[in-house]
């Protein structure tokens, strides 16, 4: 489970880097459409096996409903990390 | 009304929002708290012996003494003490009273001693039955919980970019900082609410929504309790006398069958010739609730019914009951449902107070003016009112008669008069003041804890502590951000602080 | 919503919409549950569950549907159409009210 938490934060903040707010906060040349969508499916694929990992084994639907809260939060997670980021960079 | 779909589903997600908005976040609030209403509870009754117990021993003490003390009733329900709950449950019916509940001690099954308090139960009762007399506390939460749905569906529908703003929150833009909140908080626990809102609404349905199975069983209600829990054998006293055979062999037998722990005891006509007691299975092996039980004949000890849940609509409407009752979750997945939970109830505050920001522009009559009172009143006061009753819980004294009576009206009495204040202060002063009494009241929680003499500073039970000083200082944090630099999204004035 | 003015006919047409999404609602979301409960090709208690799930769905869909429409009498029309509909397949299905 804890695999499967730690998986899912990078695939989370790739997919917030392919989303275009977050992108442009990130670097200052904007990134192109199709680099963003490779970013997010590569966000998505990473979560997709972290998914994968927590629900292996015995007890797989209490280890959903644990992923599907953890991955709720770690976005949060990512969210206020972009809003730090976006902060800095425009002081 | 235009045919847009967008700007029409806004408008009832406004509306419907707002109409049922304070009562869902007390709802939430006091179901968040409810998610730990066990460790509440032990923290509650600190006179309680603590720690390790064993199900079925606790089982049998409660048994024991309720066959003292309540042999005329006709039905006992009773929730051993386990790894949660330092205490047992038991609520019987009493001629007199309709019903009675009484948390006994793990080992003796007495409930003397223990000071007389709801504890956890209460936030737990308070969020689907409101205080309320049956059946209008239910059906009122249970419609609060499908205009929570309506306002989730609609609210997913109106929010235009939700992808591209999924990870957006811009501070310091006033309300459009306000709204970044409010999504953030609804989509990243998307999944949480919706599953929230709608098996809320489920584990009412039997009262708000019977109609298809009444139809289905002619109206025979007693063919549909039998259809629904098939090992749950009700057969009517014979008026003869005879004693209950001993509890441990059958708890024993329920150890080696169910796959999972002891949940719930239930004895029909203790006493009689004809009892019946059933065992429920706990959800620690699978979610589900009343997924497994087993009935034995009273008077002999001898299994007369098994059933373990396997039809599919049945078992479908087990697991969905067991989401929301969380009773299956262990600790890191019930500090999810807590986070969650606090979650939903920040979302339905900030959109509470979104709702009179959208409209600050316009003049702010007397309806605006009275939203605004209700929103400081009660997303503010809610929590403090909570507060209350674990402050008297410490601070009423152990003995006293009735108690659990005045802890509940130490709630009201609290709640009513934050209204009251809300409704003459400015409201700019207000939140201000709010904040930092409700940051006080949850600080004074390990305080009194402490100066009462009560506290017990072993983990799980000092949990209660460590959580109400975090709260201390979220309302703390909130206090000063509005004192230094929010312009609150409220209806009248600029919110700024332009004069003292 | 906005730029509309609050006339007595808004006010009249939110309200006629209102009593569509929770009486008509209801009233639709009761005759799905029968409805289900009667002509699913599953247990009788499997059935009655299906149909009670359905109901709680359909309430808040209904409601949604009542303000999307295009007037406070379509709302009544696609109300009182969709429990008609419901109400055959339960009829069909064996139900007798």
């Amino acid at each position: 489970m804890m695999i499967a938490a730690l998986s899912a934060l990078p695939g989370i903040l790739l997919v917030a880097a392919g989303t275009p707010r977050q992108a442009a906060a990130l670097s200052s040349h904007r990134l192109h459409q199709a680099r963003r969508r490779a970013l997010r499916l590569d966000g998505f694929a990473l979560l997709l096996l972290s998914l994968g990992v927590a629900t292996t084994g015995a007890d797989r639907a209490r280890h959903l409903v644990a992923w599907i809260g953890t991955i709720g939060l770690e976005a949060v997670a990512v969210a206020l990390l972009f809003t730090a980021g976006s902060r800095s960079r425009r002081t | 009304m235009k045919p847009d779909f967008r700007p029409s589903m806004t408008w009832l997600h406004d509306w419907s929002g707002l109409v049922v908005g304070w009562l869902l976040f007390a709802i939430a609030l006091a179901g968040t708290l409810s998610v730990f209403r066990e460790e509440i509870g032990d923290w509650a009754r600190p006179e309680a012996s603590c720690c390790t117990v064993d199900s079925a021993d606790a089982g049998a003490a409660a048994v024991a003494w309720l066959s003292a003390h309540a042999a005329s009733s006709p039905s006992w329900f009773i929730q051993p003490a386990d790894a949660r709950s330092g205490t047992s449950y038991a609520v019987w019916s009493d001629a007199r009273t309709g019903y009675i509940q009484k948390w006994l001690d793990a080992r003796s099954g007495s409930p003397d001693g223990i000071r007389d308090t709801l504890g956890g139960d209460f936030f737990y009762r308070l969020h689907f039955e409101l205080q309320l007399p049956y059946p209008w506390g239910r059906i009122l939460s249970a419609s609060a919980a499908l205009a929570m749905l309506l306002a989730l569906l609609t609210g997913i529908v109106a929010h235009r970019r939700i992808f591209v703003d999924f990870f957006t929150f811009r501070p310091r833009k006033g309300q459009r900082s306000w709204l970044d909140a409010h999504n953030l908080l609804a989509v990243t626990a998307l999944p949480f609410h919706l599953m929230i809102a709608f098996t809320g609404a489920l584990t009412l349905a039997t009262l708000i929504m019977p109609w298809g199975a009444m139809s289905a069983y002619r109206g025979d209600p007693t063919a549909l309790t039998r259809a629904l829990y098939p090992a749950a054998i009700d057969r009517p006293a014979t008026g003869r006398r005879a004693a209950l055979a001993p509890i441990r062999p059958m708890l024993a037998e329920a150890e080696r069958r169910f796959a999972g722990g002891l949940y719930q005891i239930n004895i029909v006509n203790p006493g009689d010739a004809a009892a019946v007691v059933t065992l429920v299975r706990a959800e620690d092996a699978r979610i589900g609730v009343e997924a497994e039980t087993l009935s034995f004949d009273g008077p002999s000890g001898r299994l007369i019914a098994a059933h373990d849940e396997h039809r599919p609509g049945v078992a479908i409407y087990d697991v969905l009951y067991g989401l929301h009752t969380a009773r299956y979750a262990d600790t890191p997945v019930r500090w999810l449902y807590f986070v969650s939970g606090v979650a939903l109830a920040a979302m339905i505050g900030t959109g509470l107070l979104l709702w009179t920001a959208k409209r600050r522009r316009q003049r702010p009559d007397a309806a605006h003016r009275l939203v605004e009172r209700l929103n400081l009143g009660f997303v503010a006061g809610t929590p403090i009112a909570f507060a209350a009753f674990v402050l008297a819980n410490r601070l009423l004294p152990p003995g006293l008669a009735h108690r659990v009576d005045w802890e509940v009206r130490a709630v009201f009495w609290t709640w009513a008069a934050l209204l009251v204040f809300a409704a003459i202060r400015r409201p700019a002063r207000a939140w201000t003041e709010l904040l930092i009494g409700g940051a006080l009241a949850c600080l004074a929680i390990p305080l009194v804890d402490a100066a009462t003499g009560s506290a017990i500073w072993t983990m799980p039970r000092s949990a209660v502590d460590l959580v109400a000083l975090v709260f201390a200082g979220v309302g703390a944090g909130a206090a000063a951000f509005v004192i230094r630099r929010a312009p609150l999204p409220i209806a009248t004035g600029t919110g700024r602080r332009t004069t003292t | 919503m906005s730029g509309r003015a609050i006339t007595a006919r808004y006010r009249l047409d939110v309200a006629a919409r209102l009593v569509a999404a929770l009486a008509g609602g209801y009233g639709v979301a009761a005759l799905v549950a029968i409805a289900a409960a009667w002509a699913l090709p599953m247990a009788r208690i499997d059935a009655a569950i299906s149909g009670t799930i359905a109901a709680l769905v359909a309430m808040p869909v209904a409601a949604m549907g009542c303000f999307w429409a295009r007037s406070a009498a379509r709302a009544w029309i696609g109300i009182a159409l969709f429990a008609t509909l419901v109400a055959a397949i339960a009829i069909a299905a064996g139900w007798r009210p």
